[in-house]
């Protein structure tokens, strides 16, 4: 099972010169825990000990040890595609929030029906049919889990849309609409992201879409990397809705208004390190007059993973992890934390309620933050 | 207590104290209640988590029960309470997912009278029964405009067998008494209603049929099961936790 994952990760290639265990935000907490030491078991062909490994499960797939391999493994498919035998053996990994967020994602290959849209504010324009998709993805769900945490997700998913109208789209909302299926993929349940794609292509197919805006980078990068392996070339262009924005703000058809304040930027994993999108949420901030941005020490492809991903993994380690990158964020002098990512903005949260640190830092979602500088 | 071919599939989550126990007294007592109702045992309703609702609604049974101690009476202090909370968040998910809340049903009980647990079953079938009906029929409502305005891909989707399943309910309509059509409209969701008939009817004429399904076929006329044998291999294993309970009591 394991000789096709070293084949198609290329994990021959390994050196063994531990840069990737050196890299990663996990081992410098959780010293168990080695990119290095998985790949060699696999490669020593010690398959027991590989799937048996609940260490595969720590793994935040955040690409950081991908981005720095010199001899370019791919370590966030080698974890994944670990992840999917493991399962197949009978070694699945232990669900976060007691399982419920992986379940509402399962329950939309099967029960679900016409999702429910009366969350949509009344003064914001959708429509059914139209050029321009928004794509809310599990925000609605995540309103109801974490609205406990202190994040209100259905409000990104309605500043996105107020964005939208601003820059004069009308944006199609659909009830059809199913999870991109990227936890389930992460987790190794191929079969359920399939399901999931499947439904969500012919309901942008339905939709008469040619354009897809995400709020969450996990979502675009499943559409813009991912489907395409499984469903050919996507048949609508797909946009991050920071890119979305910053297209519209250089083309003169969204202004802010001044907004006094001073930020630091969070580049979430999926739209940093995957999808290759750094500049767009800068030019972004940079579009509000008054609003000052500073970057962390690490910040762009160096950036530090908000600490959890797929909802597999949350412990002590992952709890360090956040706390440690909240602490950098304060460093800056920034008063607010900026993310681009709705799932950066829980776990980091979480983390920051926990009471572990005095007086955290506030953490923003960037359409949250955008939508007041409209002055709505 | 009407017995009905058309009743719906229901599981009951019941907890192991109090609901538990009235179950087996309705089974003691000699009550009846839908043979659609499948009823397991938690050790406590404080165990029943989000996760495992969205699960159980993912099986798509018609609709789900839960079943816990009274308000105070939690033998583990507060699961009962907990478990509320539980259900009001499942049921906010159900409502985003596009599923009637209603189809999650939440009793909080310490009555241990088998009559109350029959009629606590038998009651909330009869609602889902009614929700089968609606929801039948608004899928009617919207399937006919939809055919006729984008042909194509809808025509190809329904399959020949359900569309004359739909006619014919709709033709049906006019003539039968209302009871009838009522109880035909309630077999199960929309699509999984006329599968089920033909299976059933294809397992009593074919003697090859596999043995689960011969004896789901043998099942089928008695629609209606006591409490007796559905709670006897319970009987049991609750037995000693039973007398612990009702000697308290």
């Amino acid at each position: 099972m394991l000789e096709e994952t070293i084949q198609r990760t290329k994990a021959y290639y390994c050196l063994e010169c531990g840069i990737c265990t050196g890299s990663c935000p996990v081992s410098r907490y959780h010293p168990d825990f080695s990119p290095r030491l998985m790949v060699e078991r696999a490669l020593l062909r010690a398959e027991g000990l590989a799937l048996e490994d609940r260490e595969i499960w720590s793994c935040l797939t955040c690409g950081t040890c991908s981005a720095r391999c010199p001899s370019l493994v791919d370590y966030n498919e080698f974890t994944r595609s670990t992840r999917v035998a493991a399962r197949k053996d009978g070694h699945p990994g232990v669900d976060t929030h007691a399982g419920t967020v992986l379940a509402f994602m399962e329950l939309q290959t099967k029960g679900a029906g016409e999702r429910d849209l009366s969350w949509i504010a009344d003064d914001l324009r959708t429509s059914r049919k139209g050029k321009v998709l928004f794509f809310t993805g599990c925000l609605p769900y995540f309103g109801v889990v974490f609205r406990d945490y202190g994040v209100d997700a259905v409000g990104m998913a309605n500043s996105t849309i107020r964005l939208m109208n601003a820059a004069g789209v009308r944006p199609v909302v659909s009830p059809a609409e199913r999870c991109c299926g990227h936890d389930p993929y992460w987790t190794g349940d191929a079969e359920t992201m399939k399901t999931l794609a499947r439904r969500n292509l012919r309901m942008i197919e339905e939709s008469g879409a040619r354009k897809v805006v995400f709020a969450c980078p996990e979502c675009y990068a499943m559409f813009k990397l991912v489907y395409p392996d499984f469903f050919g070339r996507l048949k609508f262009e797909v946009a991050h809705v920071t890119e979305f924005l910053a297209a519209s703000v250089a083309k003169g058809k969204l202004a802010f208004g001044e907004m006094e304040g001073t930020v630091t930027y969070q580049d979430p994993c999926r739209l940093g390190r995957y999808a290759g999108v750094y500049d767009e949420p800068r030019e972004l901030l940079a579009a509000v007059p008054g609003l000052e941005l500073v970057e962390m020490p690490r910040a762009r492809a160096e950036a530090l993973c908000c600490g959890s991903s797929g909802w597999v993994s949350c412990t002590r380690v992952n709890k360090r992890i956040q706390l440690e990158r909240l602490t950098e964020a304060a460093g800056t002098g920034a008063s607010t934390l900026v993310t681009g990512c709705p799932k950066c903005n829980i776990h980091l949260a979480c983390a920051a309620r926990d009471g572990d640190i005095d007086d955290p830092i506030e953490i923003r979602f960037v359409t949250d933050l955008m939508a007041e500088a409209l002055g709505t | 207590m009407v017995s009905r071919s058309g009743d719906p599939n229901i599981l009951a989550l019941v907890c192991a104290w109090h609901p538990l126990t009235a179950a087996d007294n309705a089974g003691e007592d000699g009550c009846t209640y839908s043979a659609k109702a499948t009823v397991v045992a938690v050790e406590c309703a404080g165990r029943v988590t989000t996760a495992a609702l969205l699960k159980a609604l993912a099986g798509r049974p018609d609709g789900v029960l839960v079943a816990a101690c009274g308000r105070g009476d939690c033998h583990y202090s507060n699961g009962n309470e907990s478990c509320e909370k539980v259900v009001e968040e499942t049921r906010e998910i159900m409502r985003v997912a596009g599923i009637d809340p209603a189809r999650l049903g939440f009793d909080l009980s310490s009555d241990v009278d088998g009559r109350r647990f029959a009629s606590l079953i038998d009651g909330f079938s009869e609602d889902i029964s009614k929700l089968n009906g609606r929801a039948a029929g608004r899928a009617r409502a919207v399937r006919k405009p939809a055919r006729t305005r984008s042909g194509k891909r809808t025509t190809k989707r329904v399959s020949p067998k359900k569309k004359v399943a739909t006619k014919r309910a709709t033709g049906r309509k006019k003539v039968t008494p209302k009871k009838k059509t009522a109880a035909k409209r309630a077999t199960g969701r929309k699509k999984a209603a006329p599968k089920k008939k033909t299976a059933a009817k294809r397992a009593t004429g074919r003697k090859k049929a596999t043995p689960k399904k011969t004896t789901a076929a043998k099942r089928a006329p008695s629609t209606r099961k006591t409490a007796k044998r559905a709670t006897a291999k319970k009987k049991s294993a609750t037995k000693s936790r039973r007398a612990k309970s009702t000697g308290r009591k």
